[in-house]
């Protein structure tokens, strides 16, 4: 892993996040101080960092839902705040909770994902989820209510967004918790495609990291 | 994404829902019975004595019931983290707002409605008063839906937020409960009730033009002040 390069004062032609001066006060302690990175295209990040250093905070502030006391972010050279509706039209967000419904099946919380996400989307038709559930080893429990899941299971049915959904940048909070060998293998390899095609990841994870072909950037938070 | 696509997708989400979760519009429709039926038990069964508060208990108790099942419209959406994958969509999160605004009064608001004739008749209500109550009902419960919403957004993520929000929404809902019984009682005396409908359709006209966009703003600080 190497070290993140300082932050750039021109920004390149495939800058896509830039963070400047981000801090946060969490009560009298000072969560995060001063930060600023830069992401380009094609990049893997990983936030690294103890227990409660703000690495959650960081990512839910990076997607526009978490406030910040100081600092800027840039997507494309304009302000999140300013056009928040493009920026997350091209962000997929996967957070500690899983954001499925328990009420509802695997198959209807994907349908709904990919309805929201748009008209640019691929069409999701039944036989591409199913074939997308059936990857991540879900196809037997495709119509169960979600809730009678298992964690892992229900972990895998928020990573299977990462095919269905087209996002130029992901920010994945700890997408390996409670994952198997093999689904680990699976998150890695959506990762290096992700980024072939010049996508862009920013992730935390304890797990450590072998993606093929990519070189992962680290973030270290104290 | 048009707005009717959009309308649809939360509707038929929050439905789906709510079919496998009975008690999300059992309860309030369980409440507003007892309650209005507790009364002739109270008060005793005269009928003068009940047809002159016949108006003020349905409605009282309308209000009530559509208070109590506030809490859960963004709360659980809130606490699986589906809500603020809502907030990330890119799509309009007034109108995400809006289309569960209209399913809580679906399954909150309509029902009383439904049954409010049959409680009419137990609270000996003249039965000409009662085309008029089911269309206070029908415009008030829908108001009710619209300003609780922007109550639920504010007390998201807090803890016992139950009081808070009643604290928040009873001041704004009480010109619709005045109007509400008004219209009813008026209507029962064989007086018109057009100009307390007339108030109470302008009243949800200004509802519906500022709740979603309110209740937008109040869910986006809700789900940014957590962690």
């Amino acid at each position: 892993m190497s070290e993140l390069e300082p932050v750039h004062e021109s920004p390149s032609d495939n800058e896509l996040l830039s963070v400047q001066g981000i801090s946060v006060w969490r009560g009298e302690n000072l969560l995060l101080n001063d930060l600023s990175f830069t992401l380009e295209a094609g990049q893997v990040l990983q936030v690294r960092g103890a227990n409660g250093s703000g690495k959650t905070t960081l990512l839910r502030i990076l997607c526009g839902i978490g406030l910040a006391d100081d600092g800027d972010i840039k997507w494309r050279g304009e302000s999140i705040d300013r056009r928040r509706d493009q920026f997350h039209e091209e962000l997929l967000y996967l957070g500690h909770k899983a954001g499925i419904k328990g009420a509802l099946s695997a198959l209807e919380n994907l349908r709904i994902f990919c309805t929201l996400a748009g008209d640019e989307q691929p069409r999701a038709d039944d036989a591409t989820l199913l074939g997308v559930l059936d990857n991540l080893a879900l196809l037997p429990v495709a119509e169960l209510p979600c809730r009678h899941l298992s964690a892992g299971q229900q972990r895998r049915v928020s990573l299977a967004r990462l095919v269905l959904q087209t996002a130029t940048l992901w920010v994945l909070d700890e997408p390996l918790t409670s994952l198997d060998k093999a689904g680990l293998a699976w998150v890695e390899s959506r990762i290096s495609e992700h980024v072939a095609k010049g996508g862009s990841v920013i992730l935390t994870t304890h797990a450590p990291l072998h993606i093929d072909g990519v070189e992962v950037h680290a973030l270290e938070l104290n | 994404m048009g707005i009717f696509a959009l309308l649809s997708c939360i509707i038929r989400r929050d439905l789906a829902i709510a079919m496998r979760n009975t008690g999300q519009w059992v309860n309030p429709l369980l409440f507003f019975i007892v309650v209005v039926a507790l009364f002739p038990l109270g008060v005793g069964p005269s009928p003068a004595t009940l047809s002159i508060i016949a108006p003020g208990v349905i409605w009282v108790s309308a209000l009530l019931a559509v208070l109590l099942s506030l809490g859960s419209l963004f709360e659980t959406d809130f606490a699986d983290g589906t809500l603020e994958q809502l907030l990330l969509s890119g799509q309009s999160l007034a109108l995400i707002v809006l289309g569960k605004v209209l399913v809580h009064w679906f399954l909150s608001g309509l029902p009383l409605l439904l049954i409010s004739p049959l409680l009419a008749l137990l609270l000996a209500l003249p039965t000409d008063a009662i085309p008029v109550l089911m269309l206070s009902l029908l415009i008030g419960t829908l108001t009710l839906s619209l300003i609780g919403a922007i109550g639920a957004g504010l007390t998201l993520g807090l803890n016992q937020a139950g009081v808070l929000l009643s604290l928040l929404v009873l001041p704004l809902s009480v010109p619709v409960l005045i109007f509400g019984s008004a219209a009813v009682t008026a209507a029962a005396a064989d007086f018109g009730a057009g100009s307390q409908l007339a108030i109470m359709t302008g009243l949800l006209l200004f509802a519906l033009s500022i709740g979603p966009l309110t209740t937008a703003a109040a869910v986006r600080i809700g789900v940014s002040g957590s962690t």
